[in-house]
């Protein structure tokens, strides 16, 4: 009964070990295995029969081969050896070789760690996968509404009504990013400011540094900061029972210090506020159901269904929610997992590290790959076209008795030897030019990301699977080439598909870049065209800055006439919106009722229309001599009006925000925000509060001064506060941060691959032009001219070229109408940048194809016929 | 021919194959060694070892009869060659050469 251990331990056994020790070993073994039986009983017994099996599995237990284990040690040193010897002997070929892999495995590498890091979003907490956020999207004729907010009180209901959940937090992040905080003698706006509850920790596992994460959020005026801004503050991290001065108003005590956020958490804060401070938030807020006022994150059991808890969602419409729902409107909710939020789109783009354009993470990669490609084809290129030389060595290795696997396993060694080499270079290359690749990728990897066991482990697989693959198809060809042939013609191979292959190579290499350079210019074009689209206003010398303090709008009035008197400040306006800044979404109403829309609405002071130089197509601006157009006039954008479907709209009456009046006038469409989303409804009323941001026109002299003169009335107002702001034109080029990342991303990449291609290129046809001199030399004697002679090379590649120009072209034409999808205002992709990508390619190739020959066959042919 | 130096496990091993006489097989060695030495001994180490005795020439072998508890495997029984004492003998002397040398002071 269960006497014998496992019949497969023991088939293994027998596999590896040398026969004249099997019984004896065996024996032992079994011997053991039997007094063991009595003491632990089968299941222990078998593990350790098995353990002892595993630890005999040593050299010295093996079997030996035919051939002996010691000639065939010396043999893959010889391989090793001999590999160095013709890097040695061929140093300018080992050289761009392993230039070129290097260049390849050093992007790859990166890209790698690039997707690597992209993938580890928040991960990092425990239980992650349980771990959601709740999304709500409103269904509306008008369009559909993401928010990745909820309403708070769902949180409170999760807790106590749903039995799979475990924790709810609530995280408020206020819009705006500048958040006075004072401590220390220190003041500074803080941009990245939650307020949470006590579920915090329940949900997150950040780990804390000093405090206790089971209380810290409990008591109303706690907050939690990180070691950088305890550092900052107090020039130490242990700064638990410090205060802070929240907006002059609240007193915070700390009772936490967090670790920083790490770079791969969608969560990135540097305070956490414990919102039930009073005041904190608007009264009332902990139960209204009817605005999503904060993110909320729940932590369900673990391995529980995200579906059972989504499918009580429509009865928690139905119960508190539906009641506030406009016409027509239908409202769901849903679970996010935490671990996918960094790839959701539906976020507003201003909330730091929450999406990243999916695009590009899915880009990068690719492009990557491409490089990856170009590099890699143009070392089995050149490896192949070289093997011909080599055909004699295959020979006589054969006839001294080498074996096919025998000669797989030099070619090999061979290839290994130079990615090997490939890889220390990109090692190099990748130290020296990390900072670079963070700035490129906006990120923030360190030296010892690199040296990370993950990362170590992939960078090696990747350069012996590189080594391999580029490897394994001359050693395929060269151990198959058959004896006495390879002896005596020197130059044959066996099979014509090695041409073909070499063609297929080319050809892709080809198209590959040529998509690259296609996706480029046309990257450039659309960059140029967001640059030179008039935004429809005036963004220049433009400084504004916003403001929630009440005192400091009581004291507005006399602050403009104030700064009115320098000369070189052409005008200030006050408004409850600005470009880049729109403020308030509203629901208008038609005269009759009979219609809402949503509107961005806009009040606004005597002097803004003016400042921005907007464009009036009908009507007339704001009249201030009029009392009318104070209580009721409106001024709407074309949008609006094209919405509304007015064929004359001056007159008509509108109510917005509860405010009746009419139309006087219509301003040409303009940007409001980037040039990624549409132009919306948009209109300007006058009010005389209500305003939020300040805009400045500024003079074009020396602006130093101005500035100066602009911080110095401010603290004569505000002393509480320190003077902040923005220009304008900043604001708007800031929009466009990701795609001029990607831009540069892109040209370097095309550059690189160009330079790869071109320079493989130029190895592969010295090495043909040189093997086919005798033929050039003839061909010379007898009369062909350098035409002649250049048609023989040119003809096959542009044929190649073309056939890639018809593969490149589509693919490309995909991928920048994908690119182009994300802006709504795009430039045509034209024929012109195909054109382009095509000439360049072309007029490459010519140049080195036609550089070689030209020094060929400048070359006297004598000197080459007259050996022989 | 390897190098005849004696690791201090390949000694032991040597020494206990001395001990076993007649009946010195893997497992017979490792259950003397441990015994002898106290310490826990992998079963194979010890064949590690009894492998390259033999190969540098200090063991010879032959094989023995089988048992039942050893699923009628035959056991390898191991006995020293003349070179295999020589070389625990000339150990043996360089120890006490070397103990001698030692100045007595050391051990008071």
């Amino acid at each position: 009964m269960n006497k014998l251990p496992p019949a497969w331990v023991l088939r293994f056994f027998r596999w590896y070990c040398r026969e004249d020790l099997v019984d004896a070993i065996e024996g032992d073994l079994l011997e053991l295995h039997q007094r063991r039986l009595g003491k632990y009983g089968p299941v222990r017994s078998h593990l350790l029969f098995l353990w002892n099996v595993l630890t005999m599995c040593q050299p010295f237990a093996f079997k030996k081969r035919p051939y002996g284990r010691q000639n065939s040690i010396l043999m893959w040193k010889n391989h090793f050896k001999i590999a160095l010897r013709l890097i040695n002997r061929q140093k300018a070929f080992a050289f761009s070789n392993v230039l070129g892999l290097s260049v390849g495995v050093c992007t790859s590498l990166f890209l790698l760690l690039y997707v690597a890091h992209e993938l580890s979003f928040d991960n990092f907490h425990k239980d992650a996968d349980d771990i959601y956020r709740v999304n709500v999207i409103s269904f509306n004729p008008e369009g559909n509404f993401y928010r990745t907010s909820a309403p708070s009180p769902l949180a409170a209901l999760m807790d106590t009504d749903f039995p799979e959940v475990v924790a709810t937090t609530r995280i408020n992040r206020p819009r705006f990013p500048d958040h006075l905080m004072k401590a220390a003698d220190k003041e500074f706006y803080e941009p990245l400011v939650y307020m949470s509850d006590e579920g915090f920790f329940d949900v997150f596992s950040f780990p804390l540094l000093y405090g206790n994460a089971k209380t810290a959020l409990d008591d109303p005026n706690e907050v939690i900061i990180t070691a950088a801004v305890a550092r900052k503050y107090f020039g130490k991290t242990d700064a638990l029972g410090e205060v802070f001065t929240y907006e002059n108003q609240f007193q915070l005590k700390v009772t936490g210090v967090l670790e920083d956020p790490p770079t791969n958490s969608s969560l990135q804060f540097s305070f956490i506020i414990a919102n039930k401070t009073p005041g904190l938030l608007y009264p009332g807020w902990l139960n209204d159901w009817g605005s999503s006022n904060a993110s909320v994150y729940v932590k369900l059991l673990t391995g529980a269904q995200a579906s059972t808890t989504t499918a009580k969602f429509p009865e928690v419409v139905e119960r508190f929610i539906k009641d506030d729902l406009d016409k027509g409107e239908r409202y769901v909710m849903s679970l996010q997992p935490l671990t996918k939020v960094r790839l959701n789109p539906h976020v507003a783009p201003e909330r730091v590290n929450e999406s990243s354009n999916k695009k590009y993470t899915y880009i990068l990669p690719v492009v990557g790959l491409f490089i990856l490609l170009i590099a890699g084809f143009n070392y089995v290129n050149l490896s192949t076209a070289r093997i011909s030389g080599r055909l004699k060595e295959v020979g006589v290795r054969k006839v001294m008795g080498s074996s096919a696997s025998n000669l797989r396993s030099q070619f090999l060694v061979e290839s290994l030897t130079l990615v090997l080499l490939a890889m220390f270079t990109s090692v190099i290359l990748m130290v020296l030019l990390l900072p670079g690749f963070n700035q490129l990728a906006d990120k923030s990897f360190t030296l010892s990301d690199l040296g990370s066991p993950l990362f170590v482990i992939s960078a090696l697989s990747v350069t012996i699977l590189l080594g391999l693959a580029a490897g394994l198809y001359p050693a395929l060809v060269l151990s198959k080439a058959k004896t006495l042939a390879a002896l005596n013609k020197g130059f044959y191979l066996p099979g014509g598909g090695k041409i073909y292959f070499r063609n297929i190579l080319l050809t892709v290499q080809f198209a590959v870049t040529l998509v690259m350079i296609i996706a480029t210019v046309v990257i450039k074009d659309q960059m140029s065209f967001l640059k030179e689209k008039p935004l429809g206003f005036d963004a220049e010398q433009v400084l504004y800055f916003g403001q929630r303090d009440r005192a400091f709008w009581q004291e507005s009035g006399a602050l403009k006439n104030e700064l009115l008197k320098n000369p070189q400040i052409k005008s200030v306006s006050y408004s409850s919106g600005i470009p880049g800044n729109p403020g308030y979404g509203s629901t208008a109403k038609l005269e009759n009722g009979a219609r809402e829309f949503e509107i961005t609405h806009v009040m606004v002071d005597e002097r803004f229309m003016e400042l921005y130089g907007f464009e009036l197509v009908d009507g007339r601006s704001f009249d201030y001599d009029l009392e009318a157009d104070k209580t009721g006039g409106y001024l709407l954008n074309e949008t609006a009006v094209r919405q509304i479907g007015w064929n004359n709209p001056l007159g008509q009456s509108l109510e917005v925000w509860g405010k009746k009046g009419k139309v006087i006038g219509v301003v040409k469409d303009f940007h409001f925000e980037s040039m990624k989303s549409e132009i919306g409804p948009i209109a300007f009323h006058i009010s005389s509060s209500n305003y939020r941001l300040v805009s400045i026109k500024l003079g074009t002299d020396d602006m130093a001064p101005t500035i100066d003169f602009l911080e110095d009335q401010w603290s004569q107002l505000m002393p509480e506060r320190p003077f902040q702001f923005d220009f304008l034109d900043k604001r708007f080029e800031q929009y466009y941060e990701d795609e001029k990342r990607f831009s540069s991303i892109m040209n370097i990449a095309t550059v690189l691959g160009l330079v790869l291609a071109v320079s493989g290129l130029f190895s592969l046809m010295a090495f043909l032009i040189n093997k086919k001199a005798k033929e050039i030399s003839i061909r010379k004697v007898l009369g062909a001219t350098y035409l002649n002679v250049t048609r023989l090379f040119l003809n096959r590649l542009m044929g190649l070229g073309l056939i890639a120009s018809v593969l490149a072209m589509p693919l490309a034409y995909v991928f920048v109408q994908q690119w182009l999808g994300g802006f709504a205002y795009r430039t045509s992709v034209s024929a012109l940048s195909f054109l382009v990508a095509v000439i360049i390619v072309f007029s490459l190739v010519v140049l080195t194809v036609g550089a070689q020959i030209a020094r060929s066959v400048a070359k006297n042919p004598v000197d080459r016929l007259r050996h022989e | 021919m390897k190098g005849t130096s004696l690791g201090e496990f390949e000694e032991l091993v040597l020494l206990t194959v001395g001990i076993l006489y007649n009946d010195a097989y893997g497992l017979g060695i490792r259950d003397e060694l441990e015994k002898q030495t106290g310490r826990n001994v992998m079963i194979s180490s010890v064949h590690k070892a009894l492998v390259r005795l033999e190969d540098k020439g200090f063991l010879s072998s032959y094989m023995g009869g089988a048992t039942d508890e050893r699923g009628g495997r035959k056991k390898r029984l191991y006995e020293l060659t003349i070179s295999g004492k020589k070389v625990l003998n000339r150990s043996k002397e360089l120890r006490n050469s070397m103990w001698n040398s030692v100045p007595k002071v050391v051990w008071e």
